[in-house]
């Protein structure tokens, strides 16, 4: 009995503080918190710590994390992460990215748009649903960027150009909206012609290697020519110096010869002319057939001794 | 027996402190739960996002609004007669209120969205394209709102026929391709949009802040169309490129034949000109011995041609020659 009611008498402090510790919170590192006393907003904590209100329903505290990067797909979706056994896996949400160019072209753009809660007041107070707004911001700034720029621009030569524009015209949307969101980063992930003339973009790109094939093939087949040709020519030339030179040390050759016989004659002309005359005729002989034609035109043979023998 | 009466009366002592100490708590709690409901009953909270419209028997009596818009609502609400005496309070927080006799709606106190599906326009140029838009939106005057609009359903039923009639007035005048590629020009057209609704709504206390078009696009029966220009574009390209590369392949290899063509008469041209030149010095170095005894030089020759003579030639020698009478030793 004695028991019972000692217990009866501290039920209720017990209860009380029970209640009074219902007020206590923890802000982690990534966190702020606004704390709320009867839905009014009077504080807002962005240190991290263990932190205490007045338990309901004098205040409540509302947390959102901020510095986590947040992340919205555009045009397509993320199916599966992908680890380091598989890729990731995505899908084309065709009804997103299928967008018209400023050339009126149209051309399927997959986009992400990383972002971060930079103000939790304008945040959880401003606009009734932050997340869906961005996301239309986003969307509307896509297009709108896409649509300000040429089908080639948004493929290849100016993507970095695109992205930027997007991701200013984004914040510039929600800054008027007073989101509490910066944009960090627009990324355009896959910029491709749609499905139905990829074909036809892909054949331009092989064109653009035919082209370049074909000037290869003629630079091969010049590069094939033109030094034989170098090398023919050359041999022609040489031939040609050789044949001079040839030509030349021969004459010079005959002359000397001729001169040193020369000098012989001059110096006995008769006799001379006569030895070399019989050293010639002794030397044929052997060789010819010879008939001898007498005043009458008869032929009379000649028949060296030696050849008889 | 005394033991036993005073046992029995410090029995009943014992029970009397237990009663008017459970007395005590018992009035405590009731205390703390009538608290509890009263609280709730004569208590209302507004909160951060919200503002709220006091009704006592479907009479606005008092609204809570934000500071921001405290002022205009003042302003608005003098003037209306209907309204003229409703008590405007400003801020957030704990707020009293008559039990069972007052009711409390809320509203919202941020930026709404309003949201619909595309829909087909016709431009001036008589296209059609297919207009996604959405805008955002607030209460700006809480009391006119519930007065006119009730609820935020109402609301955008009401934001749906304003914002889409105005839209499609002002596309009705614009080229499809400056709505679709002129920012300056969509900017224009939605300022004008936003000016027109809000002059309407203004009265049910709402107010458009953006109005943005999401998409502007041809119809999906047009992509057909679109694919085949794009494909036909395409191709035009890439013949263009392959006859580039005709082009470039054709000039390098003529370019490459002519260089061998002249190449080869330039060595040639040289090679004429340096035999010629070979032949022309052995010409002059000839005749300048030969012309030293001209006579001795055609005997010389003529020796050198009977050496030369194949083996087994006939030759007919005139018994008269001089070759005879050297041979026959006639002299």
């Amino acid at each position: 009995m004695d028991v019972k009611f000692k217990l009866g008498r501290w039920i209720i402090p017990l209860l009380l503080i029970a209640w009074g510790l219902t007020g206590i919170y923890i802000v982690e590192d990534s966190e702020n918190a606004v704390v709320l006393r009867f839905g009014q907003h009077v504080n807002t904590v962005t240190d991290a710590g263990i932190n205490y209100h007045l338990p309901y329903p004098i205040e409540t505290v509302w947390t959102e994390n901020v510095t986590e990067p947040k992340r919205f797909e555009f045009g397509y979706r993320t199916v599966s992460g992908g680890d380091t056994q598989q890729n990731a896996q995505f899908r084309s949400v065709e009804e997103e990215s299928i967008m018209l160019t400023g050339d009126e072209n149209l051309v399927e753009v997959e986009t992400s748009m990383q972002f971060v809660i930079t103000d939790i007041e304008a945040f959880l107070f401003n606009v009734d649903d932050p997340y869906d707004t961005l996301r239309m911001a986003g969307e509307t700034a896509i297009r709108r960027v896409v649509a300000n720029h040429s089908l080639d621009d948004v493929l290849t030569d100016n993507k970095e150009l695109v992205q930027q524009e997007i991701q200013v015209l984004t914040q510039t949307i929600i800054d008027e909206y007073q989101l509490g969101i910066a944009v960090r980063n627009v990324q355009l992930q896959d910029v491709n012609p749609p499905e139905s003339v990829n074909a036809a973009f892909k054949d331009v790109i092989a064109a653009k290697e035919d082209k370049q094939a074909a000037i290869n093939q003629a630079e091969t087949y010049a590069n094939d020519i033109l030094p034989k040709a170098r090398g023919e020519a050359a041999k022609l030339i040489n031939d040609a110096q050789a044949y001079k030179q040839k030509r030349i040390s021969e004459a010079n050759g005959d002359v000397a010869k001729f001169v040193a016989i020369l000098e012989q004659y001059t110096q006995a002309k008769e006799i001379t002319r006569k030895r070399m005359y019989l050293e010639t005729i002794s030397e044929v002989m052997n060789n010819l057939e010879m008939y001898f034609l007498d005043e009458n035109g008869n032929t009379l043979p000649f028949l060296p001794l030696q050849k008889l023998q | 027996m005394v033991d036993n009466q005073d046992q029995l009366e410090q029995k009943r002592r014992e029970n009397a402190a237990i009663l008017s100490e459970a007395k005590k708590y018992g009035f405590l709690l009731a205390f703390i739960v009538l608290g509890l409901v009263l609280y709730n009953l004569l208590t209302f909270r507004v909160i951060e996002t919200e503002q709220s419209v006091v009704t006592r028997f479907g009479e606005i009596k008092k609204v809570i609004v934000s500071e921001e818009n405290y002022e205009s609502v003042v302003a608005q609400l003098k003037e209306n007669e209907k309204l003229d005496d409703v008590t405007v309070v400003k801020g957030k927080g704990l707020f009293f209120k008559l039990p069972f006799i007052d009711a409390v709606n809320e509203f919202s106190d941020r930026l709404l969205t309003y949201n619909t599906d595309p829909r087909e326009v016709t431009t001036r140029d008589k296209k059609k394209l297919v207009l996604d838009n959405f805008a955002q939106w607030r209460i700006t005057n809480v009391a006119l709102f519930k007065q006119a609009m009730k609820n935020e359903r109402n609301a955008q039923l009401r934001l749906d026929d304003l914002i889409y009639s105005n839209l499609n007035k002002q596309i009705g005048r614009t080229n499809a391709h400056d709505i679709i590629a002129d920012m300056e020009q969509q900017t224009a057209m939605i300022d004008a949009v936003i000016a027109e609704v809000n002059a309407d709504l203004i009265a049910y206390g709402m107010t458009v802040e953006d109005v943005r078009i999401r998409r502007t696009e041809p119809p999906k029966e047009n992509n057909e169309n679109i694919y085949r220009r794009m494909r036909t574009e395409r191709e035009r390209m890439a013949k263009k490129y392959r006859s580039e590369g005709e082009e470039e392949a054709t000039k390098i290899r003529s370019q490459a034949d002519k260089e061998k063509t002249v190449l080869l008469a330039t060595a040639y041209e040289q090679k004429e000109t340096i035999m010629g030149e070979g032949d022309a010095e052995a010409t002059r170095i000839y005749a300048e011995a030969y012309s030293q005894d001209a006579e001795f030089y055609s005997f010389y020759q003529t020796l050198l041609a009977y050496k030369k003579l194949p083996e087994g030639t006939k030759i007919v020698v005139p018994l008269q020659s001089e070759f005879a009478k050297y041979l026959l030793g006639n002299n």
